[in-house]
């Protein structure tokens, strides 16, 4: 009796046990316990994202081999063999490719100092530390990512995440010793300051509820064209200047606003992207008395 | 109650299936939760009591894997497990179409607490577009999913339940 009296008042005590762990997540006095938890939590998370990578693989390959065993059949194991060095002469080949435009990225900016990460699974080392985890948001009302990078490879809060040269994905949003959680641009808690290539009209990229990214903040005076490309301003100092966030999709005039907006296409698929680099290090834009730009 | 040798490895791995799986498909909007399913359809075999167990731990796991702040899934997961009552459409009569009926009501309210959340963590919520092209379809799809998500774990229902377990629920 008197077990069953104490298991009766198990919801209640797990409901404020959440609750207060919302509120203490807030003034971070958890962070040991989340870092010790993430330490425990990461290796099954990089064990299943590898696992269902390997799955993915596997499938795929079996797809393959039917549509083949019916054509020639004599041919079939050949051909899996083939199939299956196809496909990973691939990956080497789509790594290869943003490795190169990485390292011209890190070639072209010889001052600012960088941290290498994988996204879904695979080696991603230049010379710097790298390693392979996968984890995608769980909440479907946040747009983040979970890289295998973290305090001791040198990740610090706010520093900003590049792909494929220099694209911006985002920025660190949450650092373990060895995972970091990126906040996506197209979070709706992100917002990035930028300026247009061509009209050089400045204004803040910020992200969607639906996952899209939209720029704000445009003097009405200013003339923007689609096509325009968006690059970070480097306003405040938090990120570089001249990171690519996207390309303007559409402008959005109203008369009777004070400012215009536009929609901004994204200049990676945030979702298909595997490989990282962490900006570790960068010099700060500083905008010159006139007010005009380097 | 199932013991946490059980429970614990169990919902680590639909954790991790979600997470690695599921986390990255979206059809026109809709998620496949499949925590969210476990820790409903546990609840409706077991009573609220079993279900919050299942909704902390599974919970805390999810939060884990979110950037969002510690405690929220589990909170929305907890609201989810005390609601679920195997005595709500009962004039149904068959256990699936039950299982659909509550895993609507169960999703909705779950997407509303995250969303609360949020808002109380200071994001920005969009509820038109969070209900309409989130929420919804997630729920009607996680509702989908409820019957065949219930066969495995009334089969687990089944083989641990103790002897003497009366069907009387909290």
């Amino acid at each position: 009796m008197r077990r069953s009296s104490w298991r009766s008042w198990l919801p209640f005590i797990f409901l404020v046990t959440a609750i207060l762990l919302l509120a203490l997540h807030e003034t971070q006095i958890l962070l040991p316990v989340e870092n010790a938890l993430q330490t425990v939590f990461a290796p099954l998370q990089r064990g299943a994202a590898r696992l269902v990578s390997g799955l993915g693989n596997i499938f795929e390959t079996i797809g393959e081999t039917r549509e083949l065993r019916a054509e020639v059949e004599e041919l079939r194991q050949r051909v899996d063999a083939l199939t299956a060095e196809n496909i990973r002469l691939r990956e080497h080949e789509a790594a290869e490719v943003q490795l190169r435009s990485m390292l011209n990225f890190v070639a072209t900016n010889p001052t600012w100092t960088f941290v290498g990460a994988d996204v879904v699974g695979q080696s991603a080392c230049l010379n710097s530390p790298c390693g392979e985890i996968v984890g995608y948001e769980t909440n479907p009302y946040l747009r983040y990512i979970m890289i295998n990078a973290g305090s001791a490879d040198g990740v610090g809060l706010g520093m900003p995440v590049v792909t494929s040269g220099a694209v911006l994905v985002g920025r660190i949003a949450e650092v373990s010793t060895h995972t970091s959680k990126v906040q996506l641009l197209n979070d709706t808690a992100s917002n990035v300051a930028v300026f247009l290539q061509q009209s050089r009209a400045t204004g803040l990229v910020a992200g969607q509820a639906d996952g899209s990214l939209r720029l704000g903040f445009v003097p009405h005076e200013e003339t923007i064209a689609e096509g325009e490309i968006v690059l970070t301003s480097g306003l405040g100092g938090v990120l570089p200047r001249g990171l690519v966030v996207g390309q303007v999709s559409q402008v959005i005039r109203q008369d009777f606003a004070l400012f215009q907006e536009a929609v901004v296409r994204p200049a990676a698929d945030y979702q298909r992207v595997e490989l990282v680099l962490i900006i570790t290090h960068f010099q700060p834009f500083v905008e010159e008395e006139t007010g005009t730009q380097e | 109650m199932l013991t946490l040798y059980i429970t614990l490895p169990l919902l680590t791995a639909l954790a991790l299936v979600q997470d690695a799986l599921l986390a990255p498909v979206s059809i026109m909007g809709a998620r496949p939760d499949l925590v969210l399913v476990a820790v409903a359809v546990w609840a409706f075999l077991r009573g609220p009591i079993e279900g919050s167990l299942w909704a902390f731990i599974g919970g805390m796991i999810l939060d884990l894997f979110s950037g969002g702040p510690l405690g929220g899934i589990t909170l929305g997961l907890l609201v989810v497990s005390l609601l679920v009552r195997r005595q709500w459409g009962q004039e149904l009569g068959s256990t699936p179409l039950q299982l659909v009926l509550l895993m609507l009501i169960a999703c909705f309210f779950y997407h509303v607490v995250l969303l609360l959340v949020l808002l109380w963590a200071g994001h920005a919520v969009n509820w038109s577009y969070g209900l309409s092209q989130i929420a919804g379809p997630s729920a009607l799809l996680n509702a989908v999913l409820a019957p065949f998500v219930y066969w495995p774990l009334s089969w687990l229902d089944r083989r641990t339940r103790p002897e003497g377990f009366t069907l009387v629920r909290d």
